[in-house]
């Protein structure tokens, strides 16, 4: 990485904070962190956002690890 | 930005139009208490807070402060109104309203709108706001130089999207579904292996449903068994089906459950005494601990009286939340207890109510079973799940438990095909349960998963905050480091600096070091008057971040408790640091507006002064004088003593000043007493040094300036009698008071030259100093 891109790398605070998290987890659920990167670099970062928006947010992520066939009884 | 002009008109203050006249320039304000200054400084926070002034907030100002901001003598139909002028055309225009609703227009006030309050004007009573504000108001203070708003809204909605998360995939209720399959699995098949139970499944499938090949999963065979157990229960007689559903009946634990259900009440019941009484013990120290947190970071233990620090009280909290976890456990147990005797209570219920039985219940009703057949009949099951006290269980237990004991004995004597069909049918649901649990199991660890990654995350997105706030705080604290060096050159106070407390969130706080030994809070240490000038570095510091060298900034009274000698360093501070910026400074102070006026004599600042306060009507007013009599000539009719004093004291000031810069010998005097020395005192040295010294030019040449020794002896004499009257023994008549004002002013325009207006000390020469233009010389 040139020291431009580290530059450019420590100033995107996003990128940054999910390079920090990322390997805490377990493999499989890269299609969550495209997800919360994409959140993060749109609405998540501009207000506060209220709860049918938040619920909107949580059900989309959620669907990234649960396909429809496997939401659970509680859900249908 | 630069502002040119200030414009009021029965704002606050201000009657008829008035209007400070900037012309973009940095400019000292000089006026005496009530003079008005701070309406000019109210009215820029009515523009930039879009109506609103924080300090006339109160209940008797008025919603809109409608109260408050007109002045109190507007005439009807008047506008109260502000006017700020900027280069070329550039406005911000704002009307008060009678109902105090704030009407803004011009091209300016959008941008002044963006203008923060905090980085832009400083009250005297704001100097020392930031040090005194707690950790967290420093951080909001600060957050808007930090940048990093985008971050903390990012971070508080990663908190709250983990928690929806929670919500919207059911997690403790799916949670509580593992555990009641993993219960009925270990009832059924103890610790026998999935493999284990799949092979007994096969082993009644292929008793049940011989030839059936299909899917050979453990569910789908289980689906299979349980539509062939179905199909041979409905060819038994009437008699056999209801032995059967009776069995079901028979089969139900009500009596355990609701024993389970009480035992859990009681393990519950005993955990949470100990901890509710912790819980208030935690939250009265929690108490103490909010109400000294405004001031330091120690406490005093409300129990033995000793000094605690925070994290010692961060301990206590985690040994809270430890319990809190122990209690959790408790408290899921009980509920899952109350969710088993709703299933139960709902079991009974359908089965009771089950067509093949309606015999068996007939007969039970015309026994002794009324009440309680009316009972379960009653009874809301899925109301358990949420309460379950004791009078309701002894009503399951008295009244349920007997239906259940009188399934049992009518059962006893099913014939053994319909005992194995029941027990054949209870292992294929434990097994469909244990199927089932698996993905279950990984459905609750992957939604447990995915919150951990949300508050990984916000972890990491807090902790990025920090860093960068930090590397922020470096530069801020590195220009307040710079501004204190120029304060308090030689003091040993060093190293003021911001810091992010460790452990913390959305927390700054202010540090330095003390004659060698560090101190986390500038509180413990420093004394009002370092307090002050603390205030004024961190606000300086935060304003040349805030818009580079663009805004200008405005001084309100912040000088009052420095004394003269870091008054003057202040000069020096801003010359350095704020050169290229706008500074307004409104001060009350005569002998720092002299001072600054000597100071500031190369024509960068200019001075102004306000006229003191005669009554509303006439609202504010500026006066025309360069030296500041006006003050002592307006009491010349009410208190004409306290006038020749004024007129004394604005002398000693005045020629002190002037005799620093004409170098004249005056004998050492013990400490401060160099600094307070009296206008009789300058006088003497001024006429003796000045029939030498003191040259005019005339034509060509340059003679003695005999008149302006004249001059100063006939105020020096005034002074001497009459002044001296005024200060102690208060016996003077307004005459004789307007006479030493008029004999001062003189004294004071002899110094000065007639030509360019400068005084004799305004340039060095090689030989001593003169006017601007050389008509007056000093040698």
């Amino acid at each position: 990485m040139s020291r431009e891109q580290q530059e450019g790398h420590r100033l995107d605070w996003v990128a940054s904070a999910l390079a920090n998290a990322k390997p805490k987890t377990p493999s499989g659920y890269e299609e969550v962190w495209t997800r919360l990167e994409l959140l993060l670099r749109g609405e998540l970062s501009k207000r506060p956002l209220p709860a049918g928006e938040l619920k909107v947010a949580a059900t989309e992520l959620a669907s990234t690890i649960f396909p429809a066939q496997t939401v659970p009884e509680a859900e249908k | 930005v630069k502002v040119k002009a200030i414009s009021l008109s029965w704002f606050r203050g201000a009657s008829s139009p008035v209007s400070l006249e900037l012309d973009g320039r940095s400019t000292v304000i000089y006026g005496m208490n009530g003079s008005g200054k701070s309406s000019f400084v109210d009215a820029l926070e009515y523009v930039i807070r879009d109506g609103r002034i924080e300090q006339l907030a109160h209940e008797y100002s008025g919603k809109h402060l409608e109260k408050a901001v007109p002045n109190t003598h507007k005439p009807a139909g008047d506008k109260a109104e502000v006017s700020i002028k900027f280069s070329g055309t550039q406005e911000a225009r704002i009307e008060a309203t009678e109902n105090g609703a704030a009407n803004g227009s011009g091209s300016m006030l959008a941008p002044m709108r963006t203008w923060e309050y905090r980085r832009t004007i400083l009250r005297q009573s704001e100097v020392v706001a930031f040090i005194q504000n707690t950790k967290g108001e420093k951080y909001s203070a600060l957050l808007p130089l930090l940048g990093l708003n985008e971050m903390e809204v990012a971070a508080e909605n990663l908190h709250q999207l983990a928690r929806t998360v929670e919500s919207v995939r059911t997690l403790e209720s799916s949670k509580a579904t593992l555990r009641r399959d993993i219960a009925d699995r270990t009832a059924i098949f103890g610790s026998s292996t999935d493999v284990d139970i799949l092979q007994k499944i096969e082993h009644l499938h292929s008793s049940y449903c011989p030839g059936k090949v299909g899917s050979k999963d453990g569910k789908s065979r289980c689906a299979d068994l349980k539509s062939s157990i179905e199909a041979k229960i409905s060819q038994l007689d009437a008699e056999q089906k209801q032995l059967f559903v009776l069995r079901n009946v028979a089969a139900l634990d009500i009596g355990n459950q609701v024993q389970k259900v009480r035992a859990a009440s009681v393990r519950l019941s005993d955990t949470a005494q100990p901890f509710i009484a912790e819980k208030i013990s935690v939250l009265q120290s929690a108490d103490n601990l909010l109400n000294k947190l405004t001031t330091e970071i120690e406490i005093l233990c409300p129990a033995c009286g000793r000094s605690i620090q925070l994290e010692d009280f961060r301990e206590h909290v985690a040994v809270e939340l430890e319990q809190l976890g122990g209690i959790r456990d408790t408290f899921n147990e009980r509920k899952d207890a109350m969710d088993n005797l709703c299933e139960g209570v709902k079991a009974l219920k359908s089965n009771v109510r089950k067509p093949e039985v309606k015999s068996w219940r007939d007969a039970l009703a015309k026994d002794t079973f009324e009440q309680p057949l009316s009972f379960l009949d009653e009874i809301n099951a899925d109301s358990l799940r949420a309460s379950c006290n004791e009078e309701v269980l002894k009503d399951i237990e008295g009244k349920l438990q007997p239906l259940v004991n009188a399934a049992t004995s009518a059962s006893a004597t099913a014939p053994p095909d319909v005992q194995r069909y029941w027990d054949d049918m209870k292992i294929i649901q434990a097994a469909n349960a244990a199927f089932k649990a698996g993905p279950l199991a990984e459905e609750v660890k992957a939604i447990e998963t995915l919150i951990g990654i949300l508050n990984q995350l916000e972890q990491a997105t807090r902790e990025e905050i920090r860093l960068r706030s930090q590397s922020v705080i470096d530069e801020i604290s590195e220009d307040i480091r710079d501004m204190w060096r120029i304060l308090h050159p030689a003091t040993p106070i060093e190293n003021v600096h911001l810091y992010v407390p460790t452990g913390t969130d959305k927390a700054i706080d202010i540090g330095l070091t003390f004659f060698g030994k560090e101190q986390r809070s500038p509180r413990l240490t420093l004394s009002e008057g370092y307090r002050n000038s603390l205030g004024l570095c961190i606000f300086l510091a935060m304003a040349k971040r805030e818009a580079g060298n663009d805004r200008p900034v405005f001084l309100d009274d912040v000088l009052v408790s420095m004394d003269r000698e870091h008054r003057g360093m202040v000069v020096e501070l801003l010359e350095k640091k704020f050169n290229k910026r706008q500074v307004v400074i409104f001060t009350h102070d005569r002998d720092w507006n002299t001072e600054l006026r000597a100071q500031l004599s190369d024509g960068s600042w200019q001075f102004k002064m306000l006229r003191p306060f005669e009554n509303p009507e006439v609202g504010i007013s500026w006066a025309n004088e360069k030296v500041p009599f006006d003050e002592a000539r307006s009491k010349i009719k009410d208190h004409p003593a306290s006038a020749g004093n004024d007129a004394r004291k604005t002398m000693d000031c005045e020629l002190a000043i002037i005799a620093e810069a004409l170098r004249l010998k005056l004998p050492y005097l013990r400490f401060e007493k160099n600094d307070k020395r009296m206008a009789h005192e300058f006088l003497e040295r001024l006429m003796a040094d000045g029939k030498k010294c003191f040259k005019k030019r005339v034509e060509k040449e340059f003679v003695n300036n005999e008149e302006a020794i004249d001059t100063l002896k006939s105020a020096d004499e005034l002074l001497v009698s009459w002044g001296n009257k005024a200060s102690h023994s208060f016996d003077i008549v307004p005459a004789e008071a307007s006479k030493l004002i008029e004999a001062c002013e003189k004294a004071l325009a002899s110094l000065r030259c007639a030509g360019c207006e400068r005084l004799v000390s305004f340039a060095k020469t090689s030989n001593g100093t003169q006017c601007e233009c050389g008509g007056l010389r000093w040698e």
